[in-house]
């Protein structure tokens, strides 16, 4: 008797940990670090991406299809000084776009909702760079309204990105008020 | 003695609960939240999402995307998507049941209009019999016009994403792809 329930204490302990490992690793084996970008990490699921049934299995789980192979995913969730991104903050996400055929801007919270901006729904600097506000409410120029939740997650999706062998610079995210 | 027992145990039960979860759970759970989201007779069609279920589908799509797709099935052979998407940048993604990216194609890579035939991966006796029989292979050959796409699984999703300009071109760039057409190549296409 003692033995069968080792037996049975052994494998619901293994399918435990089998089961929980399987969602943990969904979740972050697909990221990597973008070098020299510290905040920024790109999430992978292209079919030829080492750990493929991981970095496709976060997406399909959550009822979405990985983005096109021709995309590069980027993710953060904290502003330029480690703070997490709160939806009740006002942040201005700077810098200069990078070369490509189109791109989005997303923010979701936690519950999956997203609100995204497009590449031409974004009203470019003179010289070029980018000045987009997350924010709750309107403010003057280009915005993302922030969705309710305390934490948030910005995602940058280009596509077709041009000099894709070179370091790539992505943009700034900078508290402006709280 | 019995303690490596209980360890190998549960090791081996940890290794396959790990395994079964990732190769199966996600892929159920897209099936499922697809169906919810389309509807349970949209195989073989060609739908255009409204702007809440494209959110849902297509990760970081804006509210002005138009997103259409194709839920293909390949029990019954394969499956042709003839689509015509607006002027301008737009995806063809076509995934196989488990969400792998089988293909991919921008229209930089293809013309204003275009046909796509889906297939299943033959086995490996219809590899070799195709391979010993020299007609079917010359037939197989000339059938294979335009842009032929092999997917592993039976089932699976081809998804046209294009996102627009300006919202103002919406009504013309949907009514463009509304004529895309997706179906069985045995049967005539039916559309969206």
């Amino acid at each position: 008797m003692r033995g069968f329930l080792h037996i049975l204490l052994a494998m619901i302990v293994g399918t435990a940990v089998g089961g929980i490992s399987a969602i943990g690793m969904i979740e972050n084996f697909g990221l990597m670090a973008v070098a020299g970008n510290p905040h920024w990490q790109e999430r992978r699921a292209g079919p030829g991406e080492p750990f493929s049934p991981y970095s496709t299995g976060y997406f399909i789980e959550q009822g979405r299809v990985p983005p096109p192979a021709s995309a590069r995913f980027f993710v953060r969730t904290t502003d330029d000084d480690g703070s997490l991104i709160r939806g009740e903050c006002v942040y201005v996400v700077g810098g200069v776009p990078l070369e490509a055929r189109w791109w989005t801007m997303a923010l979701g919270n936690a519950q999956g909702r997203f609100n995204a901006i497009g590449a031409a729904d974004v009203i470019l600097e003179g010289d070029g760079s980018l000045r987009l506000f997350i924010a709750p409410y309107p403010v003057p120029g280009s915005r993302i309204l922030s969705p309710p939740g305390s934490t948030l997650t910005l995602t940058y999706v280009v596509h077709e990105p041009q000099d894709v062998d070179i370091p790539v610079v992505l943009p700034t995210v900078k508290k402006v008020s709280c | 003695m019995f303690r490596f027992y209980w360890f190998t145990l549960f090791l081996l039960t940890a290794i396959a609960s790990h395994a079964a979860y990732v190769l199966f759970v996600p892929g159920r759970t897209f099936d499922d939240k697809l169906v919810q989201t389309v509807g349970p007779d949209s195989s073989n069609r060609f739908l255009i999402l409204s702007s809440d279920q494209a959110q849902q589908l297509v990760p970081a799509s804006g509210p002005s995307d138009i997103v259409g797709l194709c839920r293909f099935d390949l029990s019954k052979g394969p499956v042709v998507l003839q689509t015509t998407p607006p002027k301008g940048f737009w995806t063809l993604s076509v995934y196989t049941e488990t969400g792998t990216q089988a293909y991919a194609l921008t229209q930089s890579q293809v013309g204003d209009s275009f046909a796509v035939e889906l297939t299943e991966n033959p086995d490996i006796i219809k590899k070799f019999l195709s391979a010993v029989d020299a007609t079917q292979a010359e037939q197989e050959a000339i059938s294979n016009e335009g842009w032929r796409i092999s997917v592993s699984d039976k089932k699976g999703l081809a998804v046209v994403w294009v996102p627009l300009a300006d919202h103002v071109f919406r009504t013309a760039a949907e009514a463009r792809l509304k004529t895309s057409r997706c179906g069985p190549k045995s049967a005539q296409v039916s559309g969206g």
